[in-house]
This record gives structure tokens, sequence and C-alpha cells, in this order.
């Protein structure tokens, strides 16, 4: 417990050794603060709105940049060797690590509340959507950053790390439109293999629409919807805490993979 | 203390690892030598933990390393090749952190960093970053690291490359130090390194082990024919030719030739024959003043071509 909490202690502060932690911070508050800012002028001002543009629009593009760092900078430093040689567990390393991202990611969403108090103090419409749209948002975060760590544990350059984080979180984002196409492609293949009418029609409609199904329930934002609308759900928060862990035990895997490796 | 049985690591199909076996008693300071490439830093880097083996067993302090880990590298430190270093960190951050790491109770931790510092002397640069440090400073940091939490064995690899001959004596002075308190493995390609700071040494060339003795031991194992060297003025040709004449000379060859008369000879006698006394007594009666007189040990680089050009021979045959 101790050796996590100085885990988390080192990579936390690391961010803000260098710039990048302030830089993410600035287009954090930047951009959500143009979301507020604009919803204001509209005389309209929603917080479950802004926070469901932040993670629909932000998140794949910051949390990549946020963890990209977590194990690749320690691999090409070989400041792993030091990690791996103490008494800290593998384990106890991914999950100091993953605790200071999310803590990151906590720190810089605090921006947000800055928005709430000046909602709050001209009156504007504060209701229990807005606590569960920033339930469903942290939530979402976590799963999210365990995803990133996940990357940056597969590489040792920081920008790889990045790209393919990007390129998961982006797949998520896009299941939804991309399910339909590919249970609409399963159909259309079926059907053309289909010369003994083995399968009726329906049946082969189906099964492309089960593979559809089948994607868009690992569509992460479409469990959020009953968030916003102030239902507490337990299965949602399960399924978020379940690919985090997913992830967290694979970035496991793959460090220890790499030091039992004969390669 | 420390105990090595048939370690054999394996990168795809080249073997960098090839039944290695020995130990290290409790205080000893050994030597570990080897060319580049020999598998020194594998074997550094299975021994703490850091690689797995493919097989072979490590056992520090009776801990096995991979059946026991926490208790094994809690016995250890460690300063890897590079030295483990977070460079956005100050001295005093960097060295607090690999204490919380190693788990040092918070009322030891001062006390033990400040002596840590003191020892490795860079209690001067404790607030400054790392990343501005010199060469010489990191690697202190580096051993410093490796100090945390007193632990029984140090393990460094290549401590002083890069440094420049000043820093070089500082850091084996160091080490010298520490090996009144601690048992070390020191790796090295650097001859005269392990000479004046081992008790022991093994050698190691394309992952096996070439030799094993102290220092001087190797020299004796090796030293098959005793050298003397002489400095002396009278004509050449003449001296040469008497020498060879005294029992127990096998070979006599000029080495270096001087002014005024003066020549540097070698002279190569048989084994456990001293020749010295003869060579005076010729060169006295032929009045050829003898400058300067001395008998020659094998330095280790000498012993150490000898054996790796040996194993490999070994090796092909």
């Amino acid at each position: 417990m101790s050796r996590i909490l100085a885990i988390f202690k080192r990579e936390y502060s690391s961010y803000f050794r260098s710039p990048i932690g302030y830089v993410i911070f600035a287009i954090f508050m930047a951009i959500s603060g143009l979301y507020y800012g604009v919803s204001v002028m509209n005389s309209y001002s929603y917080l479950a709105g802004e926070l469901n543009f932040l993670q629909t629009w932000l998140f794949f593009l910051l949390i990549p940049i946020m963890t990209m760092r977590a194990f690749s900078e320690d691999r090409r430093n070989g400041t792993e060797v030091l990690l791996f040689t103490s008494p800290a567990s593998s384990t106890e390393i991914v999950l100091g690590k993953y605790l200071a991202s999310l803590s990151f990611f906590l720190t810089i969403s605090g921006g947000t509340l800055v928005h709430l108090l000046l909602t709050l103090a001209f009156g504007g419409r504060v209701d229990i959507g807005v606590l569960g749209a920033y339930i469903g948002y942290v939530f979402l975060g976590a799963a999210f950053i365990a995803i990133g760590v996940f990357a940056s544990a597969l590489t040792e350059n920081q920008i790889i790390a990045a790209v393919i984080s990007f390129v998961i979180l982006m797949a998520l984002m896009l299941i939804d439109a991309i399910a339909g196409l590919i249970g609409d492609a399963a159909s259309g293949l079926l059907s053309r293999l289909n010369v003994f009418d083995l399968l009726s029609d329906l049946q082969i409609d189906n099964v492309g629409s089960a593979i559809t199904a089948g994607l868009q329930w690992i569509n992460p934002y479409a469990r959020l919807s009953n968030f916003v609308n102030g239902i507490f759900e337990i299965s949602p928060i399960i399924f978020f805490i379940s690919l985090a862990a997913v992830f967290l035990y694979m970035t496991n895997r793959v460090i220890e993979k790499r030091r039992w490796s004969q390669r | 203390m420390i105990e090595i049985r048939n370690l054999v690591k394996y990168f795809g199909d080249i073997l960098a690892v090839d039944n290695i076996s020995f130990s290290v008693q409790k205080g000893e300071i050994l030597g570990f030598l080897g060319p580049n490439g020999a598998g020194k830093s594998t074997t550094m880097n299975i021994l703490t933990g850091f690689l797995s083996a493919t097989s072979g067993t490590v056992t520090i302090n009776g801990y096995d390393i991979l059946e026991n880990p926490q208790e094994a590298k809690k016995c250890i430190g460690y300063l890897p090749e590079n030295p483990p270093l977070y460079l956005d960190m100050t001295v005093i951050e960097y060295l607090r952190f690999v204490s919380e790491l190693k788990g040092v109770a918070k009322e030891e931790r001062i006390r033990q960093l400040a002596e840590i510092m003191k020892l490795t002397r860079i209690t001067d640069v404790a607030n400054r970053l790392i990343k501005n440090l010199s060469k010489g400073y990191r690697q202190r940091v580096g051993i410093a690291q490796a100090l945390v939490g007193a632990p029984e064995v140090l393990v460094l690899d290549e401590p002083t490359i890069g440094l420049d001959p000043k820093q070089i004596i500082e850091i084996r002075n160091l080490i010298k130090e520490l090996g009144k308190l601690h048992t070390i493995i020191l790796s090295s390609h650097i001859l005269p390194e392990v000479q004046a700071v081992c008790e022991r040494v093994v050698i190691i060339n394309k992952g096996i082990i070439a030799a094993e003795d102290t220092p001087a031991g190797l020299s004796r194992q090796m030293d098959k024919t005793a050298r003397v060297q002489i400095s002396a003025e009278g004509p050449a040709r003449d001296i040469m030719q008497k020498l060879r004449l005294i029992p127990g000379v096998q070979n006599v060859e000029l080495f270096q030739e001087k002014d005024n008369n003066i020549n540097v000879y070698k002279v190569e006698n048989q084994p456990d024959q001293d020749v010295r006394k003869q060579i005076f007594y010729e060169m006295a009666r032929n009045s050829w003043p003898i400058i300067e007189m001395k008998s020659l040990d094998p330095t280790l680089e000498e012993i150490f071509l000898q054996v790796t050009s040996a194993s490999q021979q070994g090796r092909k045959g």
C-alpha cells in the first residue's frame, strides 16, 4: 500500500514538473470555458450538456496525451529497472500509475466546478441530472484512462502510445455507427453464401442484427443516457469498472510478459 | 549470501548466459569481468530480478529471486548500467521517492538519506534537478539510490563508465569504503578497476565463466614463464649473448633502446627458477652496470586476453 502511494505521488507530481500538465489543464479549461460561455450567451446553461460535450469531443484527445507517458517514459529512461527491482510488485506499480493519471484527470475536471458555482450564483438550473452526468463522466474517464495506461505499456515511444489509445477510444466512440455497418455487411455476406437456401431471409437478418446489437453493447456512451435523466443504475457503473479492470489486468500482463520473455 | 546456480538465458536463439554458477560470500567484493557483450549485464539483470532466467536459480540471502521476490529484492541495491534517474526531480526528491518505494520507515528515512548523501558526497547538490547534474554526480546519485534501504548486497554494473579519471578514482574509493559494510558484485570491462577494488574475480566470456580466482591467484595461475626486466649499460649484442648462456633462461629480447649505451631487456626464464642472482653476477663479471632490475607479474590485461582467447579456442574445438 505504501509503495502504491510512493509511485502515485511521484507520477502525480510529474504532471506538474513539466509543462504537459499545465498545457492539458489550459486546453481543458479553454474548451470547457468556450462551451460554457457560448451557452451563457445564448441564455442557456446546462452543465450536463457541457460534460457530455467534453466526454464526447475531448476525452479521446486529452486522455491519450495524459496517459502516454505512464510506462513508455520509464522504459525509455531506464527507470523501469528501479521500479521492477524494488520490492514493489507489478500490480502495485500499475495501480500507482493508474491512480496518478486518474487523479490528474479528476484535478483538471475540477475546473468545471467553477462553471457549476457560477451557474448556481446566477440562479441557473442545477438538478439531479447534473450529479448524474458527473458520475457518468468520472466513470467513463476512469475506464478510458485504463485504456490509455494499457497503450503506454505496449511501447517505449510516447507518440505511438498516444496513437494507440487514440485509435481505441475513437473506435469506442464510433462503435454505434460502425456496428450497423458491420451487421449489414454480415447479413449481406450470409445471403450471398446462402446458395442452397439453408437459412431463411429472416434468419439472415437476425444474425446481422445480433452482431450489431453485440457491438452496440460495448458502446460506453450509450450507457450514460440514464444518468443525465437522474436515473442511477448500478449496471453501467459495473460495466465501467470492469472495463478499467480488464485493461489494467492486461497492462499488468504486458509488463510481466516482457520480463519473462525469452526474446 | 548470493548463490547463482546453472543460470541459462536465451534471447530468442541467442544464448546470452550459458550455465553459469558462482557464489558470493558475505562481505566479499566480487569483480565480474568480461568484454562487452559477454553477458555481464544480463546476469546482473537476472540476479536483481529485473529479467527472468530461462533456467537456473538465484538465491539472495536464502530467498529465491523468483519464489520470494519481495524479500530477495529488499536485500539488493542495484545500480544498472544506465543509472535509473528521474531527470525531472531534484536529488533529494528522488532519493525520498526511492526510500518510500523501498519501504524505509519514516523515522529512519531522514537520517538514512542524510548519511547516504554524505557518504556519496552529493549533499551540496541535494536541491538541484538531476537533469542539470554532470555525469559524475549522476553516477553518485545512482550509487546513493542503490544504498537506500541499507541493502546487504550491492550490485553495481559498470559504475565508472563514462567518468573522467579523477571521478573514477573517487568512485573506486567509495566502493572500497562500501565494501566494509556490504557484499558487492561489481561488473567491469576495465581490468585495473577490478584489480584495485575486488577480492575475487569471475571472468565471463560469451556467456560462460572463463576463470575464477583472486587477482593475485589469477596472476600466479597464468604465470607459466616468469619474466625479469633489466636496464643495463653495455654493448647490447654481448649482453644478450651472455644472458642467454645463464642456466634457466629461455629467451632474451631487447625491449627498448635508450641513450648513453643503456638498453632495457626482457628475460624470460623457466617457471620456479629465479635467475636474478645469476644475472647480477654475470653482469658484474663483465663490468656492465645494472641500472634497474625488476620481475614482471603478468597484468590482468594479459591474463584476460589469455583466458578469453583460450576459452574461445576451447569452444571452437
